[in-house]
């Protein structure tokens, strides 16, 4: 399958009674993200801005594995130059500003994994709603690009019932200088 | 009643053995904040700033039912131009940033509602202790369709953090002193407000026993911290909101006690 091709299959898109919802839809390889799935995404948002009759986003992940790994690692392959690296990070940059400044309100559900580009997409969404029996995969993997996601995941609130109402485990300081896990 | 001319009985103010108190005293109107009142309040701030007999300073709010709601809603109506949104802001910001830096301790002690306007001061003070029915934020999305200012917004991330700063605001909602507790609004809470006002005394006598140069350069350091970024740098977002369809609808809804429809301009 050639994913950069096969975006609507691999990005499912819809809207009902002004509430859009797009769902990553490659459970097979956690849902990691297609630059074709970033583009398109980037695209809806500003869809969304243009067109007053949506009145909120939800992001979520096909099946119960992951709401979004990072970017397909196949996608780095192709990277030869120094420049390949700062055009892969300005294209990311892009494609998350858009998200984070969507027009509406963006919320997230998150079950399972939310990891590298997926958490870096979470970060981005105003409300963001998990899964309680998921939540010690939340974690942050900067590795690949050797940065500092900057993000303090503070301890989860949990309600009876086993669904999490609030997660609000990002809380987005710029300031805090290393990723760190507290979830007790 | 002609609030603004009233304010010596909607705002009561004592000292008692170096600690102040302010009483946000409109009980029938839940202590919504009239523009008097708001300047009452920076004056005691800027009086106790040149007077070192006083230790700490309490704000509280008459009555059981709140600590202070938002600004009396019947103060925008004069609202017209543009100028006059900012003007508003303007006022508030000065106000809010004449408590913030306060240079003793402020101790909010708050009883039931405290929103908008009125939670915007809780966020000014420096501890905040509860009851059983404090109920904090911010409901504009669903009452008035206006935004808060940047320093007011700004103290509130500091406060929770972005996250809960959009939970509370994007669902309109209160948070309840148990929430409020695990947030960091309120740093205690205690059965009632009978206890309340006693709990307040001890903790405004207590910090008042303390270094009081360690208390200044902490609450400044704090305050400085949270790097404000200036009033023109939200301009665009208090016109938006306060200029908007929207903002008209909310006031005529709120006033007319029916549900507002929003049109998003």
């Amino acid at each position: 399958m050639n994913a950069s091709t096969a975006t609507h299959e691999d990005l499912l898109y819809s809207v009902q009674d002004g509430i859009a919802r797009i769902t990553f839809n490659r459970p097979q390889a956690r849902n990691a993200l297609t630059f074709a799935m970033y583009e398109r995404m980037a695209e809806i948002c500003q869809e969304i801005n243009a067109d007053r009759s949506i009145k909120a986003l939800i992001l979520t992940g096909a099946g119960d594995k992951a709401f979004a790994s990072g970017t397909d690692i196949s996608q780095f392959r192709a990277f030869k130059t120094a420049q390949d690296a700062l055009d892969y990070e300005a294209r990311i940059d892009r494609v998350l500003g858009t998200l984070e400044q969507c027009r509406v309100p963006v919320i997230a559900a998150i079950a399972g994994a939310c990891t590298g580009g997926g958490a870096g997409i979470a970060a981005c969404c105003d409300l963001r709603i998990g899964h309680i029996g998921h939540f010690n995969d939340l974690m942050l993997m900067g590795t690949l690009a050797g940065v500092e996601m900057g993000l303090d995941l503070a301890k989860i609130p949990h309600r009876s019932g086993g669904v999490l109402a609030a997660m609000d485990v990002l809380k987005g300081r710029d300031a805090v200088p290393m990723a760190k896990a507290q979830v007790a | 009643m002609n609030a603004p001319t009233t304010a010596n009985e909607d705002l009561l103010y004592s000292v008692q053995d170096g600690i102040a108190r302010i009483t946000f005293n409109r009980p029938q109107a839940r202590n919504a904040m009239t523009f008097a009142m708001y300047d009452r309040m920076a004056e005691i701030c800027t009086e106790i700033n040149t007077d070192r007999s006083i230790k700490a300073l309490i704000l509280t709010g008459a009555g059981d039912k709140a600590f202070a709601s938002g600004t009396d809603i019947s103060q925008f109506r004069a609202f017209k131009t543009a100028q006059d949104a900012l003007d508003y802001e303007a006022r508030i910001d000065r106000v809010l940033g004449t408590l913030e830096q306060c240079r003793v301790p402020v101790i909010a002690a708050i009883a039931g509602a405290c929103t908008g306007g009125g939670a915007g001061i809780a966020a000014c003070c420096d501890l905040r202790i509860g009851t059983e029915t404090t109920r904090i934020g911010f409901p504009i999305a669903r009452t008035l369709g206006n935004c808060l200012s940047m320093s007011n917004i700004s103290r509130v991330v500091s406060l929770v953090g972005p996250a809960r700063t959009k939970d509370m605001i994007f669902k309109a909602r209160l948070v309840e002193a148990p929430e409020a507790l695990a947030l960091g609004l309120l740093n205690e809470i205690v059965p009632d407000v009978e206890t309340l006002q006693r709990r307040a005394d001890e903790t405004a006598k207590l910090v008042a026993s303390h270094a009081p140069l360690t208390l200044e350069a902490t609450k400044e350091a704090v305050r400085r911290i949270r790097r404000t970024l200036s009033r023109e740098e939200g301009e665009d977002l208090i016109l938006k909101a306060y200029m908007s369809e929207d903002f008209r609808e909310g006031m005529d809804a709120f006033l007319n006690k029916r549900t507002p429809v929003w049109k998003g301009k």
